[in-house]
């Protein structure tokens, strides 16, 4: 029987050989190739020679891979090499003679053209032979003879200057190419996995790999004086070419001025679009969602698979979400001169804006119920086409608050148990009423001050059927009244608490007819306001005469009506600065109330913004938490939104990931501190040696981590950490000297700690083994847990084992990662920002699957058959990203929000049959240790 | 194998893009002089295609093509250890070259910018569509599944692989090629298959 495996291979053999570039695309690249050849060693190249048939054993030549090319002269003489400024300065002597050969005078006059420094001391070499010549008229004559040969050159190299120049091609020398300016945080260069620190001053070659700490931004300048903004998080490289140089941008931003690129371009290029330039200010990054240019400045020309676009000042071009007008001033304020930028765009946005209001259209969703939203509005939540879902919103925020304990407290403290029971009738009142509501309602709570207490007051907004709602609503009003009548009769005693004896339901049409503890609901056209008491009803009717309310000057206001602006589907916001009035009442807290209140940072938090939007198959909800000011404490240690390299080292088929990226460890260490009042120096002689290894762990580190599962489940489940390091030397010592600390402290027990090198090709790889031994029986019996780590780019892996170590490390280099998962970037563009600070991915049906791949061998029959039940049944994956502003933190979600019941019941049937079946698993680990 | 029949053309970049080379000059033949020039008009596309087949870069492809030229006219005697056959010889140090290319580039997607986005596109216009299955996408992932595969196994098996099912050199052929054994040459293609089972049910899963 054949091997289907076998069938999938040539399957893939036959996808490979069936996909080719075009004629065309092979054609012009071959040209190119051809060109630079015959610019490199034109005798070479066309010289017949007769062919030799010897061996062909030296074929496999790693070095021919390395793309870095080395002039040599072939004429018998020394070898001659111009790698660096210094190699051409030297060869001037030479090329004045005309001692070159054709390539390399071809080389040398090309390098002139581009390097200042090299010009300059051409011409200093010039003058001088010039005064050599006045000095000294009686030199020496060159020969006729060779007078025909240096002409013949000449001829040569002004020919094939003129033919075989090829802008696209990597120059000869990649020396000196790009030149630090200055740097605020680190830079590093990559070398063999190794990273050295850059400072200003430094030179960087073509090919080199450059990349930026959390926190850093530095600027580079070009030896054709483009200036490069590199952000944090960053990883580029860049190539001299003979007509203008190529900039790699592997992760993160950058800002390019570009300096006039004379008939050349400067490309800079992603994994997914090349943007070519001749002189403009633009911003390049490429992320976890792709790559994306935003120019501030010109014009620039992006190409996606032979397509060109046109992006002008102001637009954003993005390989995900194509070309649109917004983001960009936020997509630059990362960049030391954000503010130039941005009022730069501003103005293009002006102009912008004058053009739109020329072509002005009806706006996708009417404010009308949000202007006459009443003054002092701390909640609104607003449903559009669906009144019944405030219903629902209603019910999860009173959730919500029970299950916080700071805003529990602060709604008991505000005494509104009256008020939130008239609201559960309102609510439930408009359960019943939905169907004759119109296209959107609103639900509003009103903060009034009563006798110096704050009171919140409901109010309901809806565009309605005037007729049919009075209609069937006075017929139900009429029921619920005979109810509680008849209620109140039989029982002889005061209704339930929740219904307040004297509280009433009337429908109005005048203002002027609401009273004082009665729901009235004012039927204006076709309008329905309802709400309690006299005050706001008369407000709101106010508000409708003046077009508007004052609440239309509120920041909670401004920010509802930018998701107007976008469309708005299920929306609320909180005024979280006047409801909770938590800077009003610090002064109330004692020092260690504050302290804690501190470290939270929520003190300054002003509003809460939640958007939901449900289509036939996606379901995306962001939230977004707005600061009053820069974000403090616990709420500032999530950092700025960066590439994600640690995601890397995770597979396609990873089934839960955790990434963030915080502030650096030790900064975070040092404002707990700061903000507990505690100080070192009243650290006891004891623990010295704990702070001392804490501080230097925490240094050794940088602020970005991972965590997840990748691969089989059982018996050893396949996790996977990855830390970001920044010194791996401080890092291994500092494990080194934890360990030994452990095990001086252990050396009473019956613990050890063992940590070894292990054997993981050139990579500096460890295991930290802990032992165990008992003496339970008379012969000693020895557990052992350990954990496998690697230093690599760095970065420090930690797995289960030496096996996962190494396939987590060749799952790095192999470079199809999570982030190539169709799946991942599906969700995660969803979410519409570029870079995240934190995110959750996970895949249930995935981590079923490991499971199901894992299974003991014992299971029986039926067991067997829930599992693969189980597994097939479809389950959405989901992505949760938290997005960190200085001035905010968004989140967003995207796919299956709550697990479905039946998720949780398949999950409660797998621990069944798992957890009954433990020594399933002991047979499992025997086998597995067998096989290792 | 490939490339067998023998036609001249004046122009080097009107031959055809097929996968066999249209214009193959026998070396062999009367040992005639010929030119790296020569060498390259002839065998460019053959050259550039290995090089694709195993990197999926057109840009990767580019510069294989640069380097395996550049280093025969850095040869004192470029057509030194060449064998009989050029084509042999060209092929096997496109293919090596380009897996050096993609193991150096650690961090990088083997899919091509040209596959990715074409792949990202198709994936947009589905997703309009409402359609969930589409035969390009498909390929394109397979593909990169692959040439990821290939590039967990050791050099040797790749390389071997990669002559027989990409260049569809005969197993005689590559025994000639890797100075081995017919029998040894079969071992490693099974075990290089054997290996990539493996590999390719890990990522399919």
């Amino acid at each position: 029987m054949k091997d289907p495996n076998s069938d999938k291979i040539d399957t893939l053999v036959a996808a490979v050989n069936a996909d080719k570039p075009s004629g065309n695309d092979i054609e012009t690249a071959a040209q190119r190739v051809r060109e630079k050849l015959l610019k490199e060693n034109p005798t070479a190249m066309i010289q017949k020679k007769e062919t030799m048939s010897v061996d062909d054993a030296d074929v496999h030549n790693h070095e021919i891979a390395n793309s870095e090319v080395v002039a040599n002269e072939q004429d018998g003489s020394a070898q001659k090499q111009l790698n660096s400024l210094q190699e051409y300065i030297d060869a001037i002597p030479d090329y004045l003679a005309n001692r070159l050969s054709p390539a390399l005078n071809l080389l040398f006059e090309e390098e002139a053209r581009r390097s200042i420094e090299l010009r300059r001391a051409l011409n200093d070499a010039k003058q001088l032979a010039n005064q050599t010549v006045k000095t000294e008229p009686t030199k020496t004559r060159t020969s006729r003879r060779f007078a025909w040969a240096y002409s013949a050159a000449a001829a040569i190299v002004l020919t094939i200057s003129f033919i075989l120049v090829s802008p696209k091609f990597p120059s000869f020398n990649q020396s000196q190419l790009a030149q630090v300016e200055d740097v605020s945080g680190k830079l590093y260069r990559l070398e063999q996995g190794n990273i050295h620190a850059l400072s200003a001053g430094d030179w960087i070659d073509g090919s080199q790999v450059v990349r930026t700490a959390g926190d850093t931004t530095a600027m580079l300048v070009l030896d054709d004086g483009s200036r490069i903004e590199v952000g944090p998080r960053a990883e580029l490289q860049f190539m001299r070419r003979s007509h203008g140089n190529r900039i790699d941008v592997d992760r993160g931003k950058i800002i390019v001025a570009a300096s006039p690129q004379g008939s050349g371009t400067l490309d800079v290029m992603t994994e997914e679009f090349v943007v070519s330039v001749v002189g403009t200010i633009f911003e390049v990054g490429h992320g976890a969602n792709g790559s994306r240019v935003s120019v501030i400045e010109g014009e620039v020309q992006v190409q996606q698979r032979g397509d060109s676009t046109s992006v002008i000042p102001g637009e954003q071009f993005a390989t995900r979400m194509g070309k649109k007008q917004l983001g960009v001033e936020s997509n630059i304020a990362w960049s030391r001169n954000a503010d130039e930028y941005i009022t730069m765009l501003q103005e293009v946005a002006a102009l912008q804006r004058d053009i739109e209001n020329v072509l002005t259209t009806e706006p996708r969703y009417s404010k009308r119920l949000l202007n006459l939203a009443p003054e002092n509005t701390v909640f609104y939540g607003a449903v559009p086409n669906a009144p019944e879902k405030i219903v629902e919103i209603y019910t999860v925020i009173r959730e919500r608050i029970q299950q916080s304990e700071i805003m529990s407290k602060k709604l008991d403290s505000l005494e509104m148990d009256e008020d939130l029971s008239q609201l559960d009738g309102v609510i439930n009142w408009l359960a019943e009423m939905g169907d004759t509501l119109g296209d959107e309602t609103v639900a509003a709570l009103k903060l009034v001050d009563v006798a110096s207490e704050q009171q919140a007051i409901p109010v309901i907004l809806s565009e309605v059927d005037a007729d049919a709602f009075r209609a069937s609503f006075e017929s139900r009003l009429a029921n619920w009244k005979e109810k509680n009548l008849v209620s109140k009769t039989s029982e002889g005693s005061e209704p339930a608490n929740h219904q307040p004896a004297n509280f009433d339901i009337a429908i109005i049409d005048d203002p002027a007819q609401a009273l004082p503890n009665q729901l009235s609901i004012w039927l204006y056209g076709d309008l329905l306001i309802a709400t309690v008491g006299v005050e706001t009803i008369q407000e709101i009717a106010a508000s409708i005469e003046n077009n508007g309310s004052n609440f239309m000057d509120s920041g909670l206001y401004n920010q509802l009506v930018s998701y107007y602006d976008d469309g708005a589907k299920f929306l609320g916001g909180v005024d979280l600065h006047s409801l909770l009035g938590l800077q009003e009442h610090s002064a109330e807290l004692n020092a260690e109330e504050r302290s804690a209140m501190d470290l939270t940072g929520l003190g300054n938090a002003q509003y809460l913004m939640v958007h939901h939007s449900q289509n036939s198959s996606e379901s995306n909800l962001s939230a977004e938490l707005i600061f009053d000011s820069e974000r403090s404490g616990v709420m500032s240690w999530l950092a700025e939104p960066a590439p994600m390299g640690s995601l890397d080292f995770f597979s396609i088929n990873t089934a839960f990931v955790n990434a963030s990226i915080v502030k650096s460890p030790k900064l975070i260490l040092d404002e707990v501190k700061q903000i507990s009042g505690e100080s070192w120096d009243e650290v006891s002689t004891e623990s010295e040696m704990a702070v001392k290894l804490s501080e230097d762990l925490l240094m050794s580190v940088g602020g970005e981590v991972a965590f997840g599962f990748d691969g089989p489940a059982l018996p050893t489940p396949s996790w996977k950490i990855v830390i970001e390091v920044n010194d791996e030397t401080l890092l291994q010592e500092t494990i080194n000297q934890i360990v030994n600390s452990a095990n001086s402290q252990m050396s009473e027990s019956d613990k050890h700690f063992e940590i070894v090198p292990i054997d993981l090709g050139s990579y500096n790889a460890y295991q930290v083994s802990l032992s165990i031994m008992s003496n339970a029986s008379e012969a000693k019996n020895t557990a052992q847990v350990s954990i496998s780590y690697a230093y690599l780019d760095g970065y420090l892996i930690a797995t289960p084992n030496a096996a996962f170590l190494e396939r987590a490390i060749n799952q790095y280099h192999s470079g199809i990662g999570l982030l190539s998962s169709q799946t991942f970037q599906s969700l995660i563009a969803r979410g519409g920002s570029f870079d995240v600070s934190a995110l959750n991915y996970s895949r249930l049906d995935q981590l079923l699957s490991d499971l199901t791949k894992s299974l003991p061998k014992g299971l029986s029959r039926e067991q067997h058959k829930d599992f693969q039940k189980i597994r097939g049944e479809n389950r959405e994956p989901s992505i949760l990203t938290l997005t960190g502003h200085p001035e905010s933190i968004r989140l967003t979600h995207s796919g299956n929000f709550f697990p479905d019941i039946s998720s949780i019941m398949s999950m409660q049937s797998l621990a069944g049959i798992l957890l009954g079946n433990e020594e399933l698993f002991n047979e499992t680990s025997e086998n597995e240790q067998e096989t290792n | 194998m490939k490339g067998e029949t023998i036609t001249y053309i004046d122009d080097y970049t009107s031959a055809k893009t097929d996968k066999v080379p249209p214009v193959i000059k026998s070396v062999k033949a009367s040992n005639h002089e010929i030119s790296v020039d020569d060498l390259f008009r002839d065998h460019h596309e053959t050259v550039y295609l290995a090089a694709y087949r195993v990197s999926g870069k057109t840009q990767d492809a580019e510069d294989v093509l640069q380097s395996v030229f550049l280093r025969l006219l850095k040869r004192p005697e470029p057509f030194i250890n060449i064998g009989d056959d050029p084509r042999r010889y060209l092929c096997r140090a496109a293919i090596n070259a380009s897996f050096d290319i993609s193991r150096s580039k650690k961090n990088k997607p083997l899919v091509s910018l040209d596959e990715k986005q074409h792949k990202l596109e198709v994936t947009q216009v589905l997703s309009t569509q409402g359609s969930s299955i589409d035969k390009d996408v498909r390929q394109a992932e397979q593909r990169k599944q692959l040439r990821a595969a290939l590039l967990q196994l050791n050099s040797r098996a790749a390389e071997i692989f990669a002559l027989r099912y990409f260049e569809e050199f005969t197993n005689a052929e590559i025994a000639e090629i890797m100075q081995s054994s017919v029998t040894s040459i079969g071992v490693e293609l099974h075990r290089a298959r054997g290996r990539l089972r493996e590999l390719l049910s890990e990522l399919e899963d």
